[in-house]
């Protein structure tokens, strides 16, 4: 983001929690439903100087990291086979029919059943949330690879897989990055609403439990101090982590989709 | 005595609605080492075809083509074929890495300090020494096709194929690249195949011009080009073959 524009932001969000605090000062709510910006902010120090929350936050992340970076392997080798066999690729696209717009928290119930309600089924909603797009981006980019990159490629006498991994994946990098980023969105939403519907069962539950968990004792700050932690993240890897991979990528390379 | 490139007799058709289109219908063909030859005809007649298959890009359905009596079989280093798209270069790679990528593909001077030296050295050659980190992006469409054509020569490909290469630039552009294909043919030595659709492009290049049929998908006739090099547009002679090859189109 430029300069200005994270000024904007940071004015902006400064204003609405200063009307948030108005609000509860007129007390016409009860604390207990809308607690104080200092008792939330408390919370959270509370949750982090404890080391509970980090321990949390470190679950989901790694959770999600781990599902994305499988996700990824196997999206590279789905759509590898599809460069050979047009049997496969028929395959392929009748599967991401069925696959993609099927939400992944739908298969929870089913998942719990087949794997249990721990860390497993959570891995498997994520990998199906991120893989989908993943691989329907990566086949689209593949495809709109302009022809000449591939006459180059046998040109200098590279075979099938030099060619995919010197010329196919970077020339089709501005997918890839698009269906990261649908991948993350997606799969960060079925996080936190599977690690709610699963608890913390064999672990410490992440994020999604941590709220759940404050709503059960009824310690409002707390929810919210997760709800904001969960913003906070969200905010650094779209704004923060995919804007530099941008950067230094697709907008340094003059490509885009 | 046998020609160094051999195109015998091919055949080949596009399909078109269940309709098989003669693209080229029994096409002879002979070049000798280290000539340079310009093929022109209206668009359409099938030379960039006949381009793509000396390349080895696409297979004849009958007929050969040879090198030194030897049949060429798919795409090949020796044959190295330079586009008329500006994106041609890969994006993602700096013009320094662009052409490196030609020497690592062939797998030239095993060390890649070696192979940036001797990309620059031909980037030199093609006046672009100041833009070696640039991406492509970054450079003009006669910048361009300049790395391009660096590329094409770093792995001293014995025959250079061009498409067109300077079909989308300006006419000055365009001028300042055919001299400096000359100036760095005069050193290399290669042999050149050179489609356009130009004629002035075609007198000035080439020894040889060869005008295809855009019916019979077959040469219609071979015109040797004698003129003193370097040739000039105003000059009589330059005027006579020029008029001359504009009736055969």
């Amino acid at each position: 983001m430029k300069n200005n524009k994270i000024i904007e932001r940071i004015i902006w969000i400064l204003l609405l929690a200063i009307v948030w605090e108005l609000v509860v000062l007129t007390g016409r709510f009860s604390t207990l439903i809308l607690p104080s910006l200092r008792s939330i902010l408390h919370s959270l120090y509370l949750s982090i100087s404890r080391g509970d929350l980090l321990a949390q936050i470190y679950f989901s992340m790694s959770i999600i990291i781990q599902g994305i970076i499988i996700s990824l392997i196997i999206a590279m080798v789905l759509v590898f086979l599809s460069l050979f066999s047009k049997v496969f690729t028929s395959l392929l696209e009748t599967i991401i029919a069925i696959a993609h717009p099927l939400p992944g928290i739908a298969l929870l119930p089913l998942v719990i059943l087949w794997m249990g309600a721990g860390r497993k089924a959570i891995l498997f909603i994520i990998i199906h949330s991120v893989l989908w797009p993943l691989v329907l981006n990566l086949k689209t980019g593949f495809q709109s690879i302009p022809e000449v990159y591939k006459l180059i490629g046998k040109n200098y006498e590279l075979n099938k897989l030099q060619i995919m991994i010197k010329i196919l994946t970077p020339a089709s990098f501005p997918y890839f990055l698009a269906g990261m980023k649908i991948g993350w969105a997606r799969a960060w939403r079925a996080l936190i609403s599977a690690e709610m519907l699963f608890g913390a069962a064999n672990s410490i539950g992440g994020l999604g439990w941590f709220i759940f968990e404050k709503r059960s004792f009824f310690d409002l700050p707390g929810v919210f101090a997760g709800i904001i932690v969960i913003v906070i993240i969200g905010i650094l890897i779209e704004d923060f982590v995919f804007q530099s991979i941008e950067n230094h990528t697709i907008k340094k390379w003059g490509m885009s989709t | 005595m046998s020609s160094y490139l051999e195109v015998k007799n091919i055949k080949k058709s596009y399909k078109v609605k269940d309709d098989h289109l003669k693209v080229i219908n029994g096409l002879e063909l002979k070049i000798n080492r280290n000539e340079f030859v310009t093929i022109i005809g209206a668009s359409g007649c099938g030379k960039s075809t006949l381009l793509k298959l000396i390349a080895g890009f696409i297979e004849p359905e009958e007929g050969q083509i040879d090198i030194n009596n030897n049949k060429i079989k798919g795409a090949s280093f020796e044959r190295i074929m330079v586009f008329q798209e500006f994106d041609q270069l890969f994006p993602w790679r700096t013009i320094l890495e662009n052409v490196c990528f030609a020497l690592k593909a062939k797998d030239l001077f095993g060390s890649k300090q070696k192979r940036k030296e001797v990309a620059k050295k031909y980037l030199k050659e093609v006046h672009l020494n100041n833009y070696l980190d640039y991406y492509p992006h970054q450079l003009s469409g006669g910048m361009k096709q300049r790395a391009a054509l660096a590329r094409s020569l770093v792995t001293k490909p014995s025959i250079l194929l061009m498409d067109e290469p300077f079909g989308s630039l300006d006419s000055q552009t365009r001028q300042e690249l055919q001299n400096l294909l000359l100036e760095i043919w005069y050193k290399e030595k290669n042999t050149v195949v050179f489609v356009t659709h130009d004629i002035k492009e075609a007198v000035i290049l080439s020894d040889k011009i060869i005008v295809m049929d855009d019916q019979k998908g077959q040469i219609k006739e071979i015109i040797p080009n004698n003129l003193t090099r370097p040739r000039r547009p105003y000059e009589n002679d330059f005027i006579e073959l020029f008029q001359k090859l504009n009736q055969l189109i």
